[in-house]
């Protein structure tokens, strides 16, 4: 029996199952965006939707680089100050200097791949070391730039100014965004080891496989993509602020999870996730909509990822 | 009808209708492939190894056998690299000798080990374990590389496999994945393999499975490849094997050709002491035939109709093909649950349940054995839910001696051999003290001895009033039931009752007739 669901399912690859799970993310940001459009028929237009997910990227941005963590089976706590630091480096140099910003922005990726190797080799968990990284990231960002300021190059505002009147242009970005992950993270023989080795990584080490560099690269790779976030959050903001972003960590984690992605390693989803972080991005639109007071909206947040994680929790029961 | 070749001289097996004409095998004069010496192997206070010799010739299978514990999967792994050993050498055929001799080495020079515990990685799909598996596959066009190879080498093992390169690990069936483990350790990338280990590789296979297996392992040793074959079925080895090395203890006792041998010669050298007892030896329990476990038409999505009862004092059987609704059965008399209009399982009394799959369902890896063995029990050993730690450790001492437990109540669990890990969970369900024990095929890979062992402890037990519903994998257990349900599709097809309990017969129902 069970070797002729193997069969009828995944001749192509496809999982019936699995697509209702895989299904959550979409579902979600349908939802509300409908709620949106219901309470302001406006959002219904190339204009309204390029607004509401105008500030969706950097969350997008972010979920990546925590999804490359969180498939290797750790986590990743400095995803939000990562950000905030390349912010304030972007706001402060990038224009100016831009090879002191360079610099630094390598910096950051090689400080990601150290905490890397010191969650391999001396097997301290994820957990402790970017709890630790994170206040790295946010004394460095506020050294650079202790109060709101900086500017933006004018070439990345103008990524973001772009505004065509065909496409939402947010949605291109995350479109591509996600196609990127996805090649990475399936194209690739080192995505399909990160998987692996985020499912069994003895496994992983008996094939030959260095799983210290498979765990720098990973990092680094989160780097990267966290310092491309902070990146496209000064090209809408125009402005650094070292303590803008420091709820994405959280955020991303729960994007991620939407998703499809598990906090035991080993999948990843990046369309998934890209969309869960749109849905996600719209909760602040949405309460503005609802005129709920700012004072509020971190709780409303809360309970609205507590009822989408429950929703994912409840598909895991036909996942494979 | 599968004809079951007797022992003591298996190789003549002239009426095996399912044997090919097969290419006689190389003469035993051919290089040696690997030759180990004097390997010794310590871990903490046990020797695991003790100056063995292992050499193996070019289109030799050499069949390993042994108790839990006697050294098999430590020598596997000092020979496959994993580990190395603290005393001997190894040459191996196309080294120099110079360097360590490890992991990466061990590949380069062609060897190939398939484990016991299966090493995929259940959340990528096939191809891509595959290509996790050997580098050489990487680059340009892996994916069709990868999905094209797997399912050439899994088509030349096992022609009915029905495993897609496209699906996930976690999706297969657990035969399934040890014919992927298999094949992806035979699996030619870059290097050809050369010496093939062979851990346990029939252990979840059915039977068709297993003859596909070794009649493939034939055909590849002509070619000169060298295979180890580690396995608890003593009649495999004797089947397949060219000879057979006997350890003991960490020790070499016996390195002979398998011709040479008996089952029965084997199992001596092996150590075990306790003899099989005939069946009509062992006492009824004489107590009132009470009715313990009741199953009226119980039907679920994976069950139908299934109409079961078992008495005080009875061993159960449940028996048929893999995936024929035997475990959810066990599991639905385990956790009646109420359906709306349907009637559940009925089970009067305490039960108890021995899972088949310690790793993820029955042991406790950071606890001792003394805590994975009350576990179930802890209501017996404490008052007002504080637990009292001296009865705790009686109760844990009663049943490791009961059950010849090796090793402490201090010893981790993880320490133990799998057979040993096997009792430890045996010990915990019968601990509580319950009138129904469920065994989910627990012992699947255990070593005859400790299973002979635990056999004579499940007719002790039954004796005493206890009844136990046993389903497993392993036609030749059944004997020590009273009565086998034959399940075939969710359903069963056959009741079978002392003298009617052959291996013919089980065989026979499994298909659906009856």
């Amino acid at each position: 029996m069970e070797a002729t669901r193997a069969r009828v399912w995944d001749r192509t690859g496809l999982d019936g199952r699995q697509a209702l799970a895989d299904s959550l993310p979409f579902a979600a940001l349908l939802g509300m965006f409908a709620w949106c459009v219901i309470l302001q028929p406006q959002a219904l237009s190339i204009y309204g939707v390029s607004l509401l997910f105008s500030s969706s990227i950097p969350l997008v941005l972010a979920t990546i680089s925590q999804m490359f963590i969180i498939t290797l089976g750790d986590i990743d706590l400095g995803t939000g100050y990562a950000v905030g630091l390349a912010n304030v480096i972007s706001a402060r140099y990038l224009a100016s200097s831009p090879l002191i910003a360079i610099g630094l922005f390598a910096a950051t990726i090689l400080g990601y791949m150290i905490a890397g190797a010191l969650v391999e080799l001396r097997r301290i968990p994820s957990i402790i070391v970017t709890l630790g990284t994170s206040f790295i990231w946010l004394g460095a960002a506020l050294l650079i730039l202790d109060i709101p300021g900086g500017t933006s190059p004018d070439w990345l505002a103008g990524i973001f100014n772009w505004a065509p009147s065909m496409i939402p242009v947010p949605f291109l970005y995350a479109a591509v965004i996600a196609a990127v992950a996805s090649v990475i993270l399936f194209r690739t023989t080192l995505g399909t080891v990160l998987r692996g080795a985020g499912s069994n990584p003895q496994a992983v080490a008996r094939a030959g496989w260095s799983l210290l560099r498979i765990r720098m690269l990973a990092y680094g790779l989160a780097g990267l993509f966290g310092i491309l976030a902070g990146l496209a959050l000064t090209g809408i903001t125009t402005s650094g602020d070292a303590n803008a972003s420091a709820n994405y960590t959280l955020l991303a984690i729960a994007s991620v999870i939407l998703g499809g992605g598990d906090f035991a390693g080993g999948k990843a989803a990046p369309i998934g996730g890209v969309v869960g972080a749109l849905a996600i991005s719209l909760v602040g639109s949405l309460l503005a909509l609802l005129n709920v007071s700012s004072d509020f909206q971190s709780a409303v947040q809360g309970i609205i990822l507590i009822v989408v994680l429950a929703g994912r929790s409840l598909t895991r029961r036909f996942e494979a | 009808m599968l004809h079951v070749p007797p022992s003591p001289h298996p190789r003549q097996i002239e009426n095996d209708v399912t044997a090919p004409s097969v290419a006689p095998r190389p003469a035993i004069d051919q290089p040696y492939l690997l030759r180990a010496r004097g390997i010794g192997k310590r871990y903490g206070n046990t020797q695991a190894l003790d100056g063995v010799d292992l050499a193996i010739r070019q289109g030799e299978v050499l069949g390993i056998v042994g108790h839990n514990g006697a050294g098999k999967s430590t020598l596997m792994k000092v020979i496959a690299g994993f580990t190395p050993p603290d005393a001997g050498t190894i040459e191996i055929q196309g080294w120099t000798g110079e360097g360590r001799y490890d992991l990466a080495r061990a590949r380069d020079l062609g060897v190939r080990i398939a484990f016991q515990e299966l090493s995929l990685c259940p959340t990528l799909r096939v191809f891509e374990n595959v290509v996790v598996a050997h580098r050489a596959l990487a680059g340009w066009g892996w994916r069709q590389r990868s999905q094209r190879l797997i399912r050439m080498q899994l088509d030349s093992i096992f022609p009915h496999h029905r495993i897609a390169p496209r699906a996930r690990i976690g999706s297969l069936s657990l035969a399934q994945r040890q014919m992927l483990e298999v094949a992806q350790a035979a699996l030619t990338s870059g290097r050809k393999p050369r010496l093939l280990i062979l851990d346990e590789p029939t252990s979840a296979l059915g039977k068709e499975s297993a003859d596909h297996l070794f009649r493939y392992l034939r055909a590849a040793i002509t070619d000169g490849l060298g295979c180890l074959l580690i396995t608890h079925r003593i009649r495999e080895i004797l089947e397949n094997a060219d000879r057979v090395l006997v350890l003991r203890n960490g020790r070499v006792v016996a390195d002979r050709p398998a011709s040479e041998l008996t089952e029965e010669e084997i199992i001596a050298l092996m150590g075990t002491t306790t003899a099989p007892a005939p069946r009509g030896d062992h006492q009824e329990w004489a107590g009132p035939a009470e009715l313990v476990v009741e199953a009226t038409d119980l039907t679920t999505d994976r069950l139908r109709h299934i109409h079961l009862q078992a008495r005080r004092g009875e061993i159960i059987g449940l028996a048929g093909l893999d995936g024929q609704g035997q475990r959810e059965l066990l599991l639905e008399i385990w956790r009646p649950r109420r359906r709306l209009g349907r009637r559940a399982a009925r089970v009067s009394g305490r039960g108890a349940f021995v899972t088949g799959d310690r790793q993820a369902a029955g042991l406790f890896p950071l606890w001792p054995v003394l805590r994975n063995l009350s576990i179930s029990s802890l209501f017996r050993v404490g008052a007002h839910g504080v637990i009292h730690g001296g009865k705790e450790r009686r109760l844990a001492a009663q049943w490791i001696q009961r059950l010849a437990i090796k090793g402490t109540q201090a010893t981790p669990v993880v320490d133990l051999s799998g057979g040993t890990q096997q009792k430890v969970l045996v010990a915990r369900a019968l601990a509580v003290g319950a009138d129904v024990v469920l065994l989910d095929d627990p012992f699947r890979g255990v070593d005859v001895g400790t299973k002979r062992e635990i056999y004579g402890l499940l007719r002790d037990e039954a004796r005493g009033g206890r009844c136990f519903l046993w389903f497993t994998t392993e036609n030749l257990e059944l004997k020590e039931c009273d009565r086998v349900y034959v399940l075939h599709g969710g359903a069963v097809v056959a009741e079978l009752r002392g003298e009617e309990i052959t291996e013919e017969r089980v065989i026979a129902a499994s298909f659906g007739g009856s």
